[in-house]
């Protein structure tokens, strides 16, 4: 009957299109997508939208892995096994092998930019959301303009080099990162606009002012989400990056004095990497369904140890591609030890551990695949319940101890900094020190490189201080002055864009 | 069914219903471990594939830990279509010049697809299993409503002419699911999993109508001419530039029947042909004139979504005019024959993805960007070369010239930016599949071999200066991969009731990158891979070796640390061409008369062998293949022993 029905409505239509007008014949409306012209005029749409420029932090572009993995790589903080022959390049800082990925799930610029203009759409249509009340206005803006700074941020700090440790500066090309804050909807403004790098003042400047609106406008709706206390969390960071040491030690004390997330110490600090949410979270990013793993080859727990889970050695894992290297090894006290019969079951390793309760966030791995059983690194561990699946800490509490006693150290107040650093140690059970003048400062970033390491932030904190990477498995020496210590900018970008200019050596 | 309801209408339908299944294999192309196309060629071969109790060997070390025959042994997957296509055309005389046509056709089919990944294989492993569904619904419906008329004046002129309408559309809709945790490998249907892992679908559909009229004339069968014009609506344009008009004309003059060709001996067929026309050209994405937000991007168990696509209200016909002339010819009593084309086909408003700078928050928009030129020549000779007592050789070659170059793109443009491969007189080269995006052209740094004093691989940089490590501006045009010679050459030999056919094709021409070589190319230095023995022969040994394969390294991946990989530029750009014998057959046909005091017709028993030989240096599995040729499937070589038996 249904093709009956047709037959006859074809005829019709033959009749209608002869009469002249076949254009509601041809208009086919799709159902999996709406109109951009007002899709974001209504609350749940922006919610909707809001929640897209969250996601896009899951990518392994950016915490999915790269920002943890691939920059810890090109640090001094691990060796690759070759198991799946991931991260080589990266951690023998070929030219290159930097942030430099050519397709969505691996490129940080188009994925970040995506994102940067989905949270600007959403800025300019705040005006026209019907039926928003000023609660939800005041956390819309000032979510999108937390993610909008966070984006901006991880770019910046990868693209650029960081102000208190900046190349030849005034050196044309040598640049900021292009700064857009007006979102792009139209054909017209996709195929006009050509941003050129902005300074990397403007570019922090802007980065200051989102988290200053965030603050103000937000409280806490969960660690996943951006709140006051995230975007001052943030912010200590940033302040610690831009060398703008009096702000990173008032955003740091804000951040402590808040109820979000805590610092733990003893074996409450190894339980918090075990637990879904680590407590010590001020916004972490969330992994909440099997989908939305990013799976065997590129999950961070793939990226770090062989392991599936540490209740079984032997079930076969991941590749286990990238892991601690001597010096980290040295920091916690590991080696390898037998600790039953027979030694061809992987539960009956395990390492050896010295007083560091981070020592616990260690242990073998499995040689199920075939490759050689090694030291690796746990803190993620499926730890969402599924396969590959951790919700990934972007900020964790315990970092504004260590912001504020690095920005005190350098404000001149040593003795502030020494009381912090000592109670820091407390909390992973060392010993205090007694220390001042450099080997403060030295101690501080040897105690932030001890905490995050596997967290990605030691190749930004040898890049904040001009200092060269110096690794000896493999052998590699990159001075602070070498090329390979920027990307290059998506080279399709440059080509597209004339007002772009590419980094210096690509 | 064909029923004359009387002797003014007849009405015919017809109706197929078919169901088709098979097994699919773990996968036909990318680097998956355990896919025997990728993995099988790169697994050190030491590895036994059972151990000697016979059970699968578990423990082949390396990045390629997969057994490949377990895991393909374990898992299963099928493939399923069922089809109904069903035609309704009633035909009614008005008067006996004079006649309406109306069809009405439907063509549905579900594709049903089923994998199981075993949670014995080590893709498995992890997840306890995993079971994948999908179904996907296509329905098209098309009706096509035409009047013929035709007319012979004074018994040699003769014309013809029809008008008609048409209506197309064309819809899918799937439904794609996963779930995994399974009890035990037994349990492989996806109602036994613990968790689901993903759930999905999509709907998409388009509409075209059209008008369509065309006038034929021929004069004593002497001069023939055809007028023709479509005037075509997408529903895939932009709101302001769905229709398109495409008309055509052909002319044709058939010498042969001239007078003075009449009466010769030599000359047995002469025809020549003059065509002009345009056609229009709507492969695009069914949305891609739309401005979208599509639903993604869930965050923390809430929906998400995000803008997918760019409006292009201007988006419309691509259009492709073609001018050809040709002869038809044939010689001695048609011993001799075969045709000459030439033709010059213009595509204005070509329809490509334009790439949008990624800080614009867009990869692209489908747009009307250029105009390409493909312009060549045909020719085809077919020609009994030997006849005599009882021995017959027939041959036939065709041989296709084409060049393929972008003549201008918008704004005066010399490339598209964000995507140079697309440049002013460059090819545009093949898209992997029909329906993709064209290519481009190879825009890359020209390798220039190994540096004989110390094994490192080596570039030209833009000034022709050798160099390490090549930059962005150094990248030159390198062809592109698509053929610009290409044919075939038919040979039919028979003697009595013997007959052997031998079909070559060949392509010459085409510059390809091939994705499992590229691994093989690596030597083993980035991971424990096998290696091609002709590839480790050639490698840099000693100072003074001049090689294009670069001295073996065991660390940093096999890499330089001061230089590009070796698979950088043009180092791993391979010529395709090849000579192929793409089918012979040796048969023989029964006498008839001796055949059939048995009741037949017809007996014949052949031997078929297809692709059996290759002519190529090409070092990859295969020249002729489409997309990256990572795991690919070649062409299979085929042998058919068959007997025909007619009744």
């Amino acid at each position: 009957m249904k093709f009956i029905n047709k037959a006859v409505l074809s005829i019709v239509l033959a009749g209608s299109c002869l009469l002249g007008s076949c254009d509601s014949a041809l208009q086919v409306d799709p159902r999996q997508s709406i109109d951009a012209n007002g899709a974001l005029n209504t609350p749940d749409a922006v919610d909707a939208a809001l929640n897209s420029v969250y996601s896009r932090l899951r990518s392994a572009a950016n915490y999915g892995r790269n920002l943890f993995a691939l920059s810890d790589a090109l640090a001094d903080v691990g060796q690759t096994t070759s198991n799946s022959g991931r991260l080589i390049g990266e951690n023998n800082n070929q030219p290159n092998a930097h942030f430099n990925g050519t397709i969505q799930n691996t490129n940080i610029w188009l994925n970040s930019y995506f994102a940067i203009n989905e949270a600007n759409l959403i800025l300019d249509a705040l005006g026209t959301v019907q039926g928003a009340s000023a609660a939800q206005l005041a956390r819309w803006e000032g979510e999108s303009k937390f993610l909008r700074a966070l984006y901006y941020f991880d770019l910046i700090k990868i693209y650029s080099y960081i102000p208190t440790a900046i190349y030849q500066p005034g050196v044309t090309d040598e640049g900021g990162i292009p700064l857009v804050t007006e979102g792009v909807i139209t054909s017209q403004a996709a195929f006009n606009r050509q941003t050129p790098r902005a300074t990397i003042n403007a570019v922090y400047d802007q980065i200051y002012s989102d988290l200053e609106d965030a603050k103000r406008l937000l409280t806490s709706r969960g660690v996943q989400y951006g709140s006051s206390a995230a975007a001052s969390a943030l912010l200590s960071r940033v302040a610690l990056y831009r060398g703008d040491w009096a702000k990173a030690v008032s955003e740091s004390t804000l951040a402590l004095d808040s109820s979000v997330g805590v610092v733990l110490e003893g074996d409450a600090y190894v339980s918090g990497w075990r637990a879904p949410v680590n407590p010590e979270s001020m916004f972490e990013v969330r992994f909440a369904l099997a989908e939305e793993a990013i799976g065997v080859n590129e999950s961070l727990q793939s990226s770090f140890t062989a392991l599936l889970n540490l209740s079984n050695k032997n079930a076969q894992g991941g590749w286990g591609d990238f892991i601690p290297n001597a010096t980290v090894r040295d920091f916690f006290g590991l080696s390898q030890i037998q600790i039953g019969e027979p030694a061809s079951d992987n539960n009956n390793w395990d390492v050896t551990r010295n007083d560091d309760v981070r020592a616990g966030l260690y242990t073998t791995g499995n040689n199920v695949r075939g490759a050689g059983r090694q030291i690796e690194c746990t803190k993620f561990m499926s730890k969402s319940g599924f396969a590959y699946g951790d919700n990934v800490p972007v900020i964790r509490k315990s970092e504004m101890h260590l912001n504020r006693a690095e920005a005190n150290y350098q404000l001149g107040n040593a003795g502030a900094a020494l009381a912090e650093l000592n109670a820091f140690k407390g909390l992973r059970g060392l010993e205090e020190v007694d220390l001042a003048g450099e080997a403060l400062l030295e101690e501080i970033l040897l105690e932030r490189f001890k905490e995050f390491a596997f967290e990605g932030q030691r190749f930004f904190d040898l890049k904040r201080y001009g200092r060269p990477i110096v690794k000896t498995t493999p052998s590699v020496r990159v001075e602070f002055d070498d090329f390979r210590i920027l990307p290059p900018l998506p080279q399709r970008e440059v080509d597209g864009n004339t007002n772009l200019n590419q980094n210096r050596g690509y | 069914m064909t029923h004359q309801a009387n002797s003014k209408l007849s009405l015919e339908t017809n109706i197929n219903l078919s169901t088709f299944q098979q097994n699919v294999p773990f996968a036909v192309s990318g680097s998956f471990l355990g896919s025997p196309a990728f993995s099988s060629s790169a697994i050190l071969p030491h590895n036994a594939i059972y151990n000697e109790d016979g059970t699968f060997n578990t423990a082949i070390g390396g990045v390629l830990g997969q057994n490949v025959v377990l895991v393909n042994e374990y898992n299963s997957g099928l493939q399923r279509t069922n089809t109904v296509v069903g035609n309704m055309i009633g035909t009614y005389k008005i008067l006996p010049n004079l006649s309406f046509r109306s069809l009405f056709g439907i063509d549905y089919r579900l594709l049903q697809g089923d994998r199981y990944t075993d949670p014995r294989t080590p893709d498995g492993a992890g997840v306890r299993g995993r079971s994948s569904q999908q179904q996907d619904w296509r329905t098209r419906f098309i009706t096509t409503q035409t009047l013929n008329w035709n007319k012979t004046y004074n018994g040699v002129h003769n014309l013809s002419a029809l008008v008609g309408f048409e209506f197309l559309s064309e819809t899918r809709e799937g439904i794609n699911g996963a779930g995994i945790g399974f009890p035990t490998f037994q349990f492989r249907t996806i109602q036994s999993a613990a968790t689901p892992e993903s759930l999905s679908g999509f709907w998409t559909g388009y509409r075209r109508v059209g008008f369509f009229g065309s006038v034929n004339y021929d004069y004593k069968k002497k001069y023939l001419a055809t007028v023709t014009a479509r005037y075509d609506g997408s529903s895939r344009f932009g709101e302001d530039n769905r229709y398109g008009l495409f008309p055509s004309i052909r002319v044709g003059w058939s010498m042969v029947e001239e007078e003075f060709l009449k009466s010769s001996s030599v000359v047995s067929e002469l025809k020549l042909r003059a065509s002009y026309g345009l056609t229009g050209n709507d492969q695009i994405g069914n949305f891609a004139a739309r401005g979208l937000y599509t639903g993604a991007g869930n965050y923390s168990g809430n929906a998400g979504i995000r803008p997918s696509s760019l409006a292009n209200l201007n988006l419309g016909w691509e259009t492709n005019t073609t001018l050809n002339f040709g002869v038809d010819y044939g010689f001695f009593g048609n011993r001799l024959t075969g045709s000459v084309d030439i033709f010059d086909r213009r595509t204005k408003d070509l329809l490509l993805d334009q790439p949008i700078l990624w800080t614009n928050g867009f990869s692209d928009i489908a747009n009307n960007v250029g105009e390409l030129q493909n312009k060549g020549i045909e020719v085809e000779v077919s020609g009994v070369i030997l006849d005599r007592g009882g021995f017959r050789w027939n041959s036939t070659f065709n041989f296709t010239y084409i060049k393929n170059q972008v003549i201008s793109l918008y704004d005066d443009l010399e490339f598209l930016p964000a995507n140079p491969g697309i440049a002013v007189g460059q090819p545009v080269g093949n898209p992997a599949f029909a329906g993709d995006q064209a290519p481009g052209a190879w825009f890359t740094q020209e390798y220039a071999g190994v540096n004989p004093s110390n094994g490192r691989p080596m570039w030209y940089d833009i000034n022709r200066n050798i160099t390490y490590l090549p930059l962005a501006a150094d990248r030159i045009y390198y062809g592109s991969n698509l053929a610009t010679h290409y044919g075939g050459f038919n040979n039919t030999l028979s003697y009595k009731g013997f007959e052997l056919t031998a079909f070559f094709t060949y392509e010459y021409g085409a510059i390809v990158t091939d994705g499992q070589y590229n691994f093989l190319r690596e030597n083993g230095t980035r991971l424990t891979l096998n290696a091609l023995r002709e590839v480790n022969d050639r490698s840099w040994r000693e100072p003074g070796q001049i090689t294009d394969i670069p001295r073996n390294l065991t660390t940093n991946a096999g890499n330089e640390t001061r230089g590009a990989s070796r698979n950088t530029g043009t180092a791993s750009l391979l010529k395709a061409d090849f000579i192929r014998l793409s089918q012979v057959t040796v048969g023989y046909n029964f006498n008839p008369t001796l055949i059939s005091k048995i009741g037949l017709s017809r007996a014949r028993v052949y031997v078929q062998g297809l692709n059996l030989w290759t002519y190529t240096d090409y070092p990859g599995y295969d020249p002729e293949f489409t997309g990256a040729a990572t795991g690919l499937i070649p062409l299979t070589k085929n042998y058919t022993v068959g007997v025909q038996i007619g009744f």
